[in-house]
């Protein structure tokens, strides 16, 4: 099910300058990876040049995949709950060109309940999404993403809006997913604690790829200070330099 | 009994309420999308551009029903158009024009004094003077939108909901929503007919939301709208056939009695933004 993706000297340039300039990273099939860097990085712009939203130069390479079937996690807070519709309602709607107001088939039915457990909304299915926390709405559109067998699943930043002890659980469900699927993934997240924790490479990006490698070596002091500058002051105190070992999610550094 | 049924036995009444029972279910199906994408002033401005409409009409001696049609479906467009091509709002953008649509028509017939004949049932509509044509014209409406809601219900639901994550599967997110506001406007312009352009987006706007109230899912809340919309042109008729009032709005005056009634039914809900 997994693809590896490579980037290859993509540059975004908008009427205000560049946005992205000759990123070049390679997302190695099965791995868990992350994305961090600083708000106007770029981050999000990559993420939707990966789904073919908007022109680039450069290329975007999926090895082996003419047309790789991408699982995509938007940012909670981009996201309108107030439409009248159950859980099952929203998972069904992306599967099936049966209107759902006429009713689920029970082929749409058994193909949402084969994801909904991996990602624990089975109690959730009757729900309206307006009535979901933040926590289990996350996990309904990890549920839809899981819908359409993806070969790669990008998430943007899906643990803003949530409660640490709630990020690091669903961060674990992600994580858990990710195996169990055997998918590629890439986090675009602020949270170096979930780097830490879950991602097996991490990409530093501001505007181009400052640092690419293995977590959580890759997260040094010097790293995370030119990646973020003079705001990393607080965290660069509490992660390893090259020479230690300590955990950065033991200090919850979040950089958000 | 037959009394309580007095007033459906003029042939007017009859083709008033059939007039109603096929657009004001195609208004409550469209107008969960209208709520969603928040077109409800959207929906103003077109049914506002009838007025300008009929004025071209009838200054360039064509056929009102096509001046208007055309008119307001350009309206439309535009508005689809200027929203992605410059950096106002979309309330912005639908202000401007509907300034501009109703400045047009007003100017035209200050110029051209007798031509102001005739919009008094624009305004108000004038559902008792519905002919044959005029239904034939909305029944074809009412099937499209059957036809619509089966294509296009269950892509709309999910740009609604991310716009993004809609691209993602592979939904053409503008197009479908260029194609949501074409048919916004061709259903509100021929509710005009019915309703008048006063009170058109209500026939959207109040079944669709009472439907919120009360649905708990996509099926109920269609259901519940659709629902709402049908009682509502019933009693509204007969109740303005007793009271000798204006038919389109003793019809909205109903719906928005069973809004009312939905509030106090419908359990509370956390309001997420």
């Amino acid at each position: 099910m997994s693809v590896d993706v490579q980037i290859q000297n993509l540059t975004i340039s908008s009427p205000n300058g560049k946005i992205l300039e000759k990123v070049n990273f390679t997302l190695s099939g099965g791995r868990f990876h992350a994305l961090i860097g600083p708000n106007g990085a770029g981050k999000t712009t990559l993420l939707q040049a990966m789904l073919g939203f908007i022109p680039h130069d450069g290329k975007i390479l999926f090895a082996g995949k003419t047309n790789p079937r991408i699982g995509y996690v938007p940012q909670n807070a981009d996201i309108d709950r107030s439409a009248p519709m159950t859980v099952k309602d929203f998972l069904s709607a992306g599967i099936t060109s049966r209107p759902i107001w006429s009713g689920i088939s029970g082929l749409t039915s058994r193909s949402v309940k084969s994801v909904v457990g991996d990602v624990n909304i089975e109690s959730l299915l009757a729900h309206r999404l307006g009535d979901l926390s933040g926590g289990e709405f996350q996990r309904v559109l990890l549920a839809n993403a899981l819908l359409q067998k993806p070969d790669l699943l990008l998430l943007d930043e899906p643990n803003t809006g949530i409660d640490i002890t709630g990020s690091e659980h669903f961060c674990g469900l992600i994580e858990d997913v990710h195996k169990t699927h055997e998918l590629t993934t890439l986090i675009v997240t602020h949270d170096l604690g979930v780097v830490a924790d879950h991602a097996d490479r991490v990409i530093g990006l501001n505007k181009t790829v400052l640092f690419d490698g293995e977590s959580p070596d890759i997260l040094t002091r010097e790293n995370l200070f030119n990646l973020f500058g003079p705001h990393s002051a607080f965290i660069t105190d509490h992660v390893h330099d090259d020479s230690s070992h300590s955990h950065p999610h033991e200090h919850e550094a979040n950089l958000g | 009994m037959d009394s309580l049924f007095v007033w459906l036995e003029p042939s007017f009444m009859q083709r008033g309420l059939l007039a109603l029972l096929l657009i004001s279910p195609a208004c409550a199906a469209l107008g969960g999308h209208v709520i969603a994408f928040k077109m409800s002033f959207y929906s103003d401005a077109i049914s506002h551009s009838v007025f300008t409409g009929i004025a071209i009409g009838l200054l360039l001696g064509i056929d009102t029903t096509w001046s208007t049609l055309l008119f307001g479906v350009l309206i439309g467009l535009l508005v689809n158009r200027l929203e992605r091509s410059s950096r106002l709002s979309r309330d912005a953008i639908i202000g401007v024009l509907f300034s501009a649509s109703v400045a047009l028509g007003i100017v035209i017939v200050s110029i051209r004094s007798n031509l102001a004949q005739g919009f008094h049932s624009a305004l108000y509509g004038d559902l008792l003077s519905i002919g044959n044509g005029d239904l034939l014209v909305m029944g074809f409406v009412f099937l499209l939108t059957i036809l619509f809601e089966i294509v296009a219900y269950n892509r709309l639901l999910l740009i609604a909901v991310n716009e993004p994550m809609a691209r993602s599967r592979g939904i053409r997110t503008h197009i479908w929503e260029s194609l949501l506001s074409v048919w916004v406007a061709m259903v509100v312009l021929v509710g005009v007919r019915a309703v008048g352009l006063l009170m058109v987006t209500a026939l959207l706007i109040v079944p669709a939301a009472t439907g919120r109230n009360l649905g708990k899912s996509a099926k109920g809340s269609l259901f519940w709208a659709i629902t709402v919309a049908v009682f509502s042109s019933f009693f509204g008729l007969a109740a303005s056939w007793w009271l000798n009032s204006s038919a389109g709005a003793t019809v909205i005056l109903v719906s928005v009695f069973f809004f009312f009634v939905s509030l106090l039914l419908s359990p509370k809900r956390l309001k997420y933004s």
